[in-house]
């Protein structure tokens, strides 16, 4: 199986792109297009990833031994991923929690909720590669849709895909219900043999006292062709040269504010 | 050479022999048709020239083509390219053998170019030496007739790179021994984009630059641009 770097190779878009488009076309334009270098790597995205790895190790080991191993697998992870962050070439942004204080505790409060039944695991941070249609013209984009599935396990006959996110608080019904994320995973489901998926959030909240919210939720052909929908004006947005700023509370915590002028 | 000649070869062309076709992004564009080079290279030089066609290479969709030139004592090479025509379902090729012809026609066009034929068709180039006459329709729709034509789309084409441009661009790189970083930053450099946004033409100029380039000590220069960084 190809990597997701590998994957990468091609002409591709992601979930990533496509978010970071419709929140801000400007920092699109930064981040992929021009390949501005960013100031600093934001602290909540190397928390994310942290946590990312701490979990992959994890749900790695399960996929082996069928059993839940020592929290310390999952704590080895963070911890590398937060010290390569240090040495990175861009700075980590500065000031803010104690990243590996909260991982850990975020990653306790997940081995708690789910150390005494692990799931039966089918996939952990597998790459795909999907082809795309223009749901007006029908014709196959160029841009394949890559990335990776954070976890599939099985639950009797049904496949769940489950996402991890990490959040200051609980996601809301809305955020649930709209994210595309979600919709381009029942879409890369269905395509690359898992069937008819069930998806689930499971969202580690950063809260003074961590929790683990788990949302399953749902996703309709309407849904996909919203998603297929986004994805195209996106790509065409891009290909006009559309990319205006938009301003927002956002706008201090950017890693392009100064190229931006924001 | 010969003044005369230098001016029959620099004559700019009559106005009645410009034809039109729809270019890949929908706009109009204006080219003279290759026989016409060829009658001026046969007035120019008492049809005493020679054209050897010295390559041809399919890269993904792209077909690269290169031709030599002679009159006069003179050589002049010019490299050309065409993609690969396909059908609605994306697959079925419905005339190679027509691809290949204007990919050997633009080759021919630019070797053309080199002895001042056509010069003026270039001096306001818009797309290898066609002119772009007319904006597309306000509506987007564009409609091509004759054997390549593709069916009326409400929104314009895609402007951006294709997939098998991209990795022809890395396969070449690769192939010449030149680091894939370099090669990126250079396309940078000339384009202002990362490789992955460039478009069509302008990934069809990387393509032929790249693949004139002649390593030489793995250095990957050509004299002009430095792709070894």
């Amino acid at each position: 199986m190809a990597s997701l770097s590998e994957l990468r190779e091609g002409l591709h878009v992601s979930v990533s792109q496509v978010k970071t488009y419709v929140r801000c076309p400007r920092q699109y334009q930064m981040r992929y297009v021009l390949g501005a270098e960013p100031e600093f790597v934001p602290r909540n995205l190397v928390l994310g990833s942290a946590v990312h790895e701490g979990l992959a190790a994890y749900y790695r080991s399960v996929m082996e031994t069928s059993e839940s191993p020592e929290q310390d697998v999952g704590l080895a992870a963070l911890h590398a991923t937060l010290e390569a962050a240090k040495k990175n070439r861009v700075p980590l942004e500065r000031g803010g929690e104690d990243l590996e204080a909260v991982g850990t505790g975020l990653l306790r409060t997940f081995y708690e909720a789910v150390y005494q039944e692990p799931p039966v695991v089918v996939a952990v941070e597998a790459p795909f590669a999907v082809e795309l249609h223009d749901p007006v013209t029908g014709e196959t984009l160029e841009e394949r849709l890559v990335g990776a599935l954070d976890l599939a396990i099985r639950e009797g006959e049904k496949h769940i895909v489950v996402e991890h996110k990490t959040a200051a608080k609980k996601w809301s019904a809305d955020q649930i219900q709209h994210d595309i994320q979600l919709s381009a995973y029942k879409l890369v489901g269905g395509k690359i043999g898992l069937g008819d998926v069930g998806l689930r959030l499971q969202v580690l909240t950063k809260t003074k006292k961590p929790a683990m919210v788990v949302e399953n939720t749902e996703r309709g052909d309407k849904d996909i062709q919203d998603f297929m929908a986004t994805v195209v004006g996106v790509l065409r947005a891009v290909d006009a040269g559309v990319f205006y700023p938009v301003r927002t509370s956002m706008c201090g915590g950017c890693a392009f504010k100064k190229a931006c002028g924001g | 050479m010969k003044k005369e000649i230098i001016q029959i070869l620099k004559r700019p062309f009559g106005q009645e022999l410009i034809k039109h076709r729809q270019g890949h992004d929908g706009k109009q564009l204006d080219y003279v048709p290759v026989q016409h080079y060829v009658d001026r290279l046969h007035e120019a030089f008492d049809h005493d020239w020679s054209f050897e066609l010295t390559r041809r290479e399919i890269i993904g969709d792209q077909i690269l083509v290169e031709v030599k030139l002679t009159a006069a004592g003179l050589i002049k090479t010019g490299i050309g390219g065409a993609a690969i025509t396909r059908g609605e379902d994306n697959k079925t090729v419905l005339s190679l053998a027509d691809d290949i012809k204007m990919a050997e026609a633009d080759a021919m066009k630019r070797a053309c170019r080199l002895l001042g034929i056509g010069g003026e068709l270039y001096a306001t180039e818009q797309d290898d030496g066609d002119i772009i006459s007319n904006p597309p329709p306000a509506n987007g729709n564009h409609r091509q007739d004759g054997p390549h034509s593709q069916p009326p789309s409400p929104l314009p084409p895609r402007e951006r790179l294709t997939n098998a441009q991209l990795n022809a661009i890395k396969a070449i790189a690769r192939k010449q021994n030149l680091d894939p970083a370099n090669v990126r930053r250079q396309i940078k450099k000339d384009y202002g984009v990362e490789v992955e946004y460039l478009t069509k033409r302008q990934a069809s100029e990387v393509i032929t630059e790249l693949d004139g380039n002649k390593p030489t000590n793995g250095n990957g220069t050509n004299g002009n641009r430095a792709w070894a960084g």
